[in-house]
């Protein structure tokens, strides 16, 4: 065997090992979620989720629930005449998820580069680098009107950043972890994406991702069908129930001793 | 007990809805106001989107109406033949209004000419109805003592020019229910004037109709509340089905959950309307005008804790 092949085998081998080494961390990330799909009952307040998995030892876990990306219209308020607060005009926010809720086990900017959070949309430092918005006049008033987007979705439950919530234990040589939320009854129905990564070296190591639906049953999706795809009909039927409500409730109160001429 | 609403995407708490829906129906019983200006901002509050609430709230209003109207008819206190010639200008006035405000839009300043209406009609409306029901009061008062003093009938008032003018007018009718006689072209007319700012305010117009109906058409109380009724109901018939079939944001869940409040709201309303003065019932009205009025003068004032917010509502 000369040298060249020796070479060869070499490189060879380094190969295999890098593949072997890859391919046991691409393999180290497990999440399942439960249950997998919401179901949007008449008396829904929103429900609980649990994500469980495991990875290696050393690996920090982010966890992140969204809806795909699209526009968002919204209403701007500002100073009318220097003195009057109200809407003067309207902003398009693009590339933007309408749910976005992340967990992990440490802050984001600590455990990534910034590289690696826009490649993944990971954080709200993230969110500023990639969401486009417009009409804005500098780059101070889009930074001004994103941090208003977060707040505004802040508000209503929809996005958050929590360092805390995943609980992790090492067993048998593995980081199993556990992250258990209360599904906000804000988030709309529709189907999400529950993302898991494994972080290590400032760099995301590997990643799932698991489908979340989360949608109306019974009785609440036949009148949402209706309303959308029958809105004469639903209309009409709408405005006769208010009214046999009305007339109801007035003949009750007639038995209990209404008014005369 | 929460319950989920399928067109406003959201989890409400039964207890807050039925509450709201009862305190707005007391105020529709007693004072012939369809509580749009009240309703329609706290459900924007509670996080229903605008769009929605001004819509189901419109809904709410055809059911609290209905009963309402009802109430008032079985007291005879509903002067259909006035109800309907207003309900005539109203329409006309409404489709008017609608048409001026694509307009404003246009030229980009409808926002700023819908909040200055608001405020300004408001408060006047208010200011005028507060001041003139004290003085009502007092002037009742100084009349009851001098009765007692002195049995002698006040002189009658002089016609005012105004007065001789508004006789002048064609198409004199009487109004039996109500005890007076006004040219119907007046009438429509000011059911014209009302639909318009009715219609850019966003608001079925019961708050305006009222103080027309008792300073200018000069109608008793307690019938200018039952035919005011009598008119929303159908104005918010039409709002409805529009919004149902043309914006699909009427939510019939939240509708008929503001409705189980507001119809018993409505009636109790109505009930105890009856044990009121008409002038003591103007003073409440003008005093919660006058506070809605305020309200939406330090929204217009302070800054608000967001400055983004969803499209649609008034």
């Amino acid at each position: 065997m000369n040298i060249t092949n020796k070479r060869g085998l070499l490189d060879l081998a380094a190969a295999f090992f890098l593949i072997m080494f890859f391919a046991t961390n691409a393999l180290s990330l497990t999440s399942e979620i439960s249950p997998a799909r919401i179901s949007i009952t008449s008396l829904y307040h929103g429900g609980k989720l649990v994500v469980t998995g495991e990875t290696v030892p050393d690996e920090e876990i982010i966890v992140k629930f969204s809806s795909p990306e699209s526009k968002f219209d919204l209403r701007k308020k500002g100073k009318a005449g220097g003195l009057f607060w109200m809407n003067i005009g309207e902003l398009e926010f693009n590339r933007v998820s309408d749910v976005y809720l992340l967990y992990a086990t440490k802050e984001i900017g600590s455990i990534l580069s910034d590289k690696q959070q826009d490649q993944y949309s990971l954080g709200y430092d993230a969110f500023r680098r990639l969401v486009e918005v417009s009409p804005v006049t500098s780059e101070p008033d889009k930074v001004k009107w994103i941090k208003e987007f977060i707040k505004f979705k802040e508000k209503n439950g929809i996005y958050g950043i929590f360092t805390s919530g995943i609980e992790t234990e090492i067993k048998d040589n593995k980081k199993i972890y556990k992250l258990s939320i209360d599904w906000p009854y804000q988030a709309p129905p529709r189907e999400y994406t529950v993302s898991v990564y494994s972080v290590k070296d400032n760099a995301v190591q590997d990643y799932n991702e698991t489908p979340l639906l989360v949608e109306k049953v019974g009785a609440l999706k036949f009148i949402s069908n209706m309303a959308f795809n029958n809105a004469s009909v639903y209309g009409i039927v709408s405005i006769l129930i208010a009214i046999a409500a009305g007339f109801i409730v007035s003949v009750i109160f007639k038995g209990g001793g209404g008014g005369s001429h | 007990m929460y319950f989920y609403l399928p067109i406003a995407l959201t989890s409400i708490s039964l207890p807050l809805i039925v509450g709201l829906g009862l305190l707005v129906g007391l105020l529709s019983g007693l004072f012939g106001v369809g509580g749009g200006f009240l309703m329609t901002p706290l459900l924007i509050m509670i996080g229903i989107p605008p769009t929605v609430a001004a819509a189901s709230d419109s809904l709410q209003i055809v059911g609290a109406s209905t009963t309402g109207t009802f109430a008032h008819w079985r007291l005879g206190n509903v002067d259909f033949k006035m109800g309907i010639y207003l309900l005539i200008g109203g329409f006309a006035g409404g489709l008017g209004g609608v048409r001026l405000i694509e307009m404003l839009r246009m030229m980009g300043n409808a926002d700023f000419v819908i909040k200055v209406t608001y405020v300004l009609m408001l408060g006047i409306v208010g200011t005028y109805m507060f001041f003139e029901s004290l003085d009502s009061l007092k002037k009742a008062k100084h009349a009851k003592h001098a009765t007692q003093a002195a049995e002698t009938p006040p002189a009658p008032k002089k016609e005012s020019g105004f007065v001789k003018f508004l006789k002048s007018l064609p198409l004199q009718t009487k109004f039996e229910k109500s005890g007076v006689t006004h040219s119907a072209l007046l009438v429509i007319m000011l059911g014209g004037f009302v639909g318009v700012l009715a219609a850019i305010m966003g608001v079925g117009g019961g708050f305006l109709m009222v103080p027309v109906m008792v300073y200018l058409l000069r109608m008793p109380m307690h019938v200018v509340v039952g035919t005011s009724l009598f008119q929303i109901l159908f104005t918010c018939i039409e709002v409805s089905f529009l919004q149902a079939y043309v914006n699909h944001t009427v939510d019939f869940v939240l509708a008929v959950l503001l409705l189980l409040g507001s119809t018993f709201g409505a009636q109790i309303g109505t009930k105890l309307g009856r044990k009121l003065h008409g002038d003591q019932l103007k003073i409440l009205l003008a005093a919660i005008v006058l506070v809605v009025t305020v309200k939406i003068l330090l929204d217009l004032l302070l800054e608000p804790s967001s400055l983004l917010s969803l499209k649609g509502g008034h």
